[in-house]
């Protein structure tokens, strides 16, 4: 009994030393000309699963998510993936500090990063489940560029997890926008294409019309589309 | 017959000179020479330093090179030396290629000013005054953001480069017009209007003006009176005014006009009816190098594709095409089997007349140095280093930061075995 405090004790001491680089990292890359601030957040889960995210505040990226984090006794392995053309870090850390490189379009800088608190993870944005009257194929059609694109989208719900849409876009081409995302805030519904396609999808569902009137959004470019109930999709 | 071989050979020398004093080195702007230049590179003969970037070409006559910077001035550079001879003070960067005839050096100035100053010493014998220079503006240009917000063109870099040809300089302006002066006096002979900024060179061939403005239009013009003859329209890009507009000079060639267009075609017209003969599409890159014409083969390069490509004049079909790993905005410059041209990563290459093989490439110091990391390790644009974002003044930032490793924005000149070009990193060097 007297033995099993100490025990505990030193298992948590023991866990902590084991992963030193469960922290916030600041400092700076020396990029030539340019030196870089950059944040990095690093924690483990219960399980011993890293995550991370990291903010580049002159670059407009503020917490994308780690990706591939490789945590090997005191060398650390992490990528950022759809960000300034997805670059990595490789370094090592003496729980203090965190020195390494940086590597981006085939470019190597160093970087040197200092323990300065706790570790802040930004949550990777989740989509939501759709109430049930949103559930189904919804279709829809857009002028662009002289051409009448008709747009698909199916919204499904899944247990315990958000809500997915298959995004289908038919004009000259057939395209499957592949979904990030899909949201549902009050009765608006917000559906974001991966990174690369910067395509946004939002509209407002309305009860009384049963449609949902929105935009098809792609960087500078807004259309409207108002979205209708496919003939046959169950609600 | 040895001294008969002199003259002749004064003469030839005298020939290729006159033949490298204004933009594409003469009025039709074909961009060829007879000079030869260096097939392979020996180094650095000399470089002069002007304190701003270099984006205007230089130009050639007797034994002086004549450019401007945008710091304002315009020098005269011993060609064999890199001596300074003069230099003339302007109120705003001279974007332009200056021209050289009769004595007298034309440029054009940001200060809204157009020229002419004594070729050897530099002393002003006219200006004559536009009604304002400015870079060409749009809303939500390119894709930035706010899409409501107007952004200025931050590669709209040059400004027209005049042309002379009997008795009358001609040039383009920001505030759209293209204007006709005497050349002696600058006496205003006539004015065009354009619905936008024409800021490409215009061409002159068989009594007409050829030109290009930024409302999409090509147009062909009396020389003597300024009449129309005809006008072609080009792309429109009302969302975000990126495939719009023409940068790029045109040439003409045994009766036919040549010109590259931001809308991404590469066009050929009959120089007399305007009627087109073919266009090549360049799948969204800009073009706005201008073409040259050599052996029934047209030469250019395009921006985002970074392609220098050849086309057989006749069929209007693609012969060869090189990557050149970046946005060429230079235009090529042949000198007997060789073509010569800048790309914005700081390099100037030389290449294969025929095959378009590259055959040297000389790199600043500053792209070297890839400060910012513009560039990737191939060479190639680090765009999603660069352009991280696309609100407000970000990309305006972003190019000025790509065009600081010492981009190649101007068209060499070959002369003597010797490449002059300029750099945005501020220089021009003379490579042999």
């Amino acid at each position: 009994m007297r033995i099993r405090p100490a025990f505990l004790l030193f298992m948590a001491t023991w866990a902590h030393a084991a992963a030193p680089a469960e922290a916030r990292w600041e400092g700076t890359i020396q990029v030539p000309g340019r030196e870089l601030t950059v944040v990095i957040d690093l924690a483990q889960d219960a399980d011993g699963k890293w995550a991370g995210s990291v903010t580049f505040p002159a670059l407009s990226v503020k917490g994308t998510a780690l990706a591939d984090i490789q945590v090997t006794g005191s060398e650390l392995r992490f990528a950022v993936k759809g960000a300034l053309g997805d670059p990595s870090f490789h370094g090592r850390t003496d729980g203090t500090s965190f020195n390494g490189e940086f590597l981006m379009g085939g470019n190597t800088a160093p970087f040197q990063l200092q323990k300065t608190g706790a570790a802040q993870v930004d949550p990777p944005r989740v989509g939501t489940a759709v109430t049930s009257e949103l559930e189904g194929v919804w279709q829809g059609e857009f002028m662009r560029n002289g051409y009448a694109l008709i747009t698909t989208i199916q919204l499904s719900n899944h247990p315990g997890a958000p809500a997915t849409a298959q995004f289908r876009v038919v004009g000259k081409r057939d395209t499957n926008i592949p979904v990030e995302r899909v949201a549902q805030d009050g009765d608006w519904v917000t559906i974001n294409a991966a990174p690369q396609y910067q395509i946004v999808f939002e509209g407002q569902f309305r009860k009384a019309t049963g449609e949902i009137a929105g935009t098809f959004r792609q960087g500078p470019e807004e259309i409207p589309l108002n979205l209708h109930r496919l003939k046959g999709s169950a609600q | 017959m040895t001294r008969l071989a002199t003259v002749l050979t004064v003469l030839w020398i005298a020939a290729i000179c006159s033949a490298q004093s204004m933009f594409r080195g003469d009025k039709v702007h074909s961009g060829v020479s007879s000079a030869s230049g260096p097939r392979t590179l020996h180094g650095v003969k000399w470089k002069f330093a002007t304190g701003n970037r270099v984006v205007s070409s230089a130009v050639f006559d007797a034994g002086v090179v004549f450019f401007g910077s945008d710091d304002g001035n315009v020098y005269a550079v011993d060609a064999a030396t890199g001596v300074q001879r003069w230099k003339y003070v302007t109120d705003g960067p001279v974007s332009s290629t200056p021209a050289v005839n009769g004595g007298l050096v034309y440029f054009l100035s940001y200060d809204g000013r157009f020229y002419a100053v004594d070729e050897s010493s530099g002393k002003l014998r006219w200006k004559f005054r536009t009604a304002g220079e400015r870079r060409f503006e749009a809303r939500g240009l390119h894709g930035m953001q706010p899409a409501s917000q107007t952004f200025l063109d931050p590669y709209d870099i040059y400004l027209s480069s005049p042309v002379v040809a009997a008795g009358t300089v001609y040039f383009g302006s920001s505030d759209g017009n293209v204007y006709a002066l005497d050349a002696g006096s600058g006496e205003l002979r006539w004015k065009f209007h354009t619905g936008d900024v024409v800021h490409a060179s215009p061409a002159y061939a068989n009594g007409k003006v050829y030109f290009g403005s930024w409302d999409s239009f090509f147009y062909t013009v009396d020389a003597a009176t300024g009449a129309e003859k005809w006008r072609f329209h080009g792309g429109e890009d009302p969302l975000i005014h990126n495939q719009v507009g023409f940068q790029s000079s045109p040439v003409i060639a045994d009766g036919i006009v040549y010109t590259g267009c931001r809308d991404s075609n590469v066009y050929a017209f009959d120089a007399e009816t305007g009627k087109e003969k073919w266009r090549v599409f360049n799948q969204g890159s800009w073009v706005n190098a201008s073409p040259a014409v050599v052996n029934g083969t047209l030469l250019y390069a395009t921006s985002d594709s970074s392609l220098f490509q050849a086309v057989d004049v006749a069929a209007g079909k693609p012969v060869f095409q090189q990557q050149t790993k970046a946005y060429v905005f230079s235009s090529p410059a042949v000198a007997g089997n060789t073509v010569y041209f800048g790309v914005l990563n700081g390099k100037v290459e030389a290449r294969d007349l025929s095959s378009g093989e590259l055959l040297w490439s000389f790199q600043t110091e500053a792209s070297r140095k890839n400060r910012n990391w513009v560039l990737a390790a191939d060479g190639s644009f680090n765009s999603p280093f660069l352009f991280s974002s696309n609100w407000n003044e970000a990309p305006i930032v972003a190019a000025d930061r790509q065009f600081g490793i010492g981009a190649i924005f101007a068209t060499p000149l070959i002369v003597n075995g010797v490449v002059y070009v300029g750099s945005a990193d501020g220089y021009v060097y003379a490579l042999d």
